[in-house]
């Protein structure tokens, strides 16, 4: 406690100092201990480091050693340190990018829908929190994608701009696109209408090659000179410009498709350009496979009432259930998960998977 | 049998079906019967997968529409070439037939 008083007052004379932001300064390792919301991140700290020792002590209000005391202290900047990253990244989270992100996903579009958007945030802020403290660098890629994401928004926005205004000068008719909408499987028509356009691209720039213009794109003019040389007649220069007029055509009727597409088929388009069209290969992770680790619930007693007596000879005396404390008791669905979960990298879906387990265990057993 | 422990009994169920998008559904509609612990869980595992979707979709929008714009571009680059060209040409053949 001295220590922490110490810290404390230097915490003081900083903050007055202006050194420290209130923020940035944070809980104390006291108040972190305190409130359970903060000790459950120092817990998960603590357990990624594998100090369950040290979880049972704290969970248990054991007196600490001063190594273990400073083993905490120092475990407080990465809780504060994920309560300050995860805040930066909800406050990425405004609604409409929160609308975005659920429109490309049924299921979370769902919650979103029935959660609303405040609650999801809150879930979310818990959830980034621990993210941190437990993945730091998973955490960052998700922050990167969600910062690009942003960026992709605005550079989309500008591209669309660019897109209207060909279709302004060129007065380009809406027309495959909406038809593909209508037909009967549209992702299907789309996917083929995007290869058609793709490969007409290919054979456009292919074309292009001759002026090793693609090679140097934007600065035409000193590119192309070797190609003019060739060209020494007017007739051969029109042939060139009317092959060029027809392929900038080509090339507007694939804007048109662009420019006039709606928000579904914003969607279709996605999915076209994804190269599939069913949902759940879209998935990037596996509940299924995260599933497995499941048993059913009369299983589970089963290999828990083992684990029981496995524990009572380990420690020569006989665990009666009946006579133990909440305390003791989820002390020991603890022990009996870390042993079941030992070898299984704890990610997002296998924490849930064992959440899930230990909510059934905490039922079967009261 | 008590509501979490029916809830766990059916997911297990749904996944010895071995259907994942089933087992997504089941986890959403059935999220007001979960813990907020686990709550927590299935809305940030559904949010992360979310945002890489939403990504790469952004992404693969942006890759396709450059592609076309960047071709189109190239185009009208070399057509102001040529017609300038060709003027030149036209000039030069002018000044010749009035010598």
């Amino acid at each position: 406690m001295a220590i922490e008083k110490y810290r404390y007052k230097k915490q003081q004379e900083r903050l007055k100092k202006n050194e420290l932001t209130e923020e940035l300064a944070g809980p104390s390792t006291a108040e972190i201990l305190q409130k359970p919301a903060l000790s459950e991140l120092l817990y998960l700290a603590l357990e990624e480091k594998g100090n369950l020792q040290l979880v049972e002590k704290l969970a248990g209000g054991k007196t600490l050693t001063q190594e273990e005391f400073m083993t905490v202290d120092n475990l407080r900047t990465t809780v504060i340190e994920a309560l300050n990253k995860s805040r930066e990244v909800i406050d990425l989270l405004k609604p409409e990018t929160i609308t975005i992100i659920a429109s490309k996903s049924r299921n979370f579009g769902n919650l979103v829908k029935h959660l609303g958007i405040e609650r999801t945030k809150s879930f979310l802020g818990d959830y980034l929190t621990r993210l941190m403290v437990a993945n730091p660098d998973k955490f960052q890629n998700l922050r990167d994608k969600l910062s690009k994401t942003k960026e992709a928004e605005t550079t989309l926005k500008t591209i669309n701009q660019e897109l209207k205004q060909f279709a302004e000068n060129y007065n380009i008719p809406e027309s495959e696109l909406s038809e593909a909408l209508a037909s009967y499987d549209p992702a299907e028509a789309l996917r083929k209408t995007i290869q058609g356009h793709l490969g007409k691209i290919d054979i456009i720039r292919n074309w292009l090659g001759r002026y090793e213009f693609m090679r140097n794109k934007g600065i035409g003019k000193d590119i192309v000179g070797d190609r003019l040389e060739k060209l020494n007649k007017i007739g051969e220069i029109d042939a060139e410009l009317e092959n060029i007029n027809g392929y900038l055509q080509e090339i507007g009727g694939m804007i048109g498709n662009s420019v006039f597409v709606n928000e579904k088929g914003r969607e279709w388009l996605s999915r076209a350009l994804r190269g599939n069209t069913l949902e759940s290969q879209e998935m990037g992770m596996s509940f299924l496979e995260a599933g497995k680790e499941l048993d059913s619930a009369e299983n589970l007693n089963r290999e828990f009432e083992e684990f029981l007596s496995e524990k009572s000879a380990e420690e020569k005396k006989q665990i009666d259930w009946g006579n133990t404390n909440s305390e003791e008791r989820n002390k020991l669905i603890e022990e009996f998960l870390n042993r079941k979960y030992k070898s299984k990298a704890k990610g997002g879906l296998m924490r849930l998977i064992i959440g899930m387990v230990k909510k059934t265990l905490e039922n079967l057993r009261t | 049998m008590n509501n979490f422990l029916e809830l766990y009994n059916q997911f297990v169920e749904l996944v010895k079906e071995g259907d994942e998008e089933k087992i997504r559904s089941f986890l959403v509609d059935n999220i007001d019967r979960f813990p907020d612990n686990l709550k927590r869980d299935i809305v940030g595992i559904l949010f992360e997968e979310a945002v890489d979707r939403t990504y790469d979709d952004l992404k693969n929008q942006i890759d396709y529409f450059t592609q076309i714009l960047e071709t189109k571009n190239s185009l009208e680059n070399i057509k102001r070439t040529l017609e300038d060209k060709k003027r030149e040409m036209e000039i030069k053949k002018r000044i010749m037939e009035e010598f």
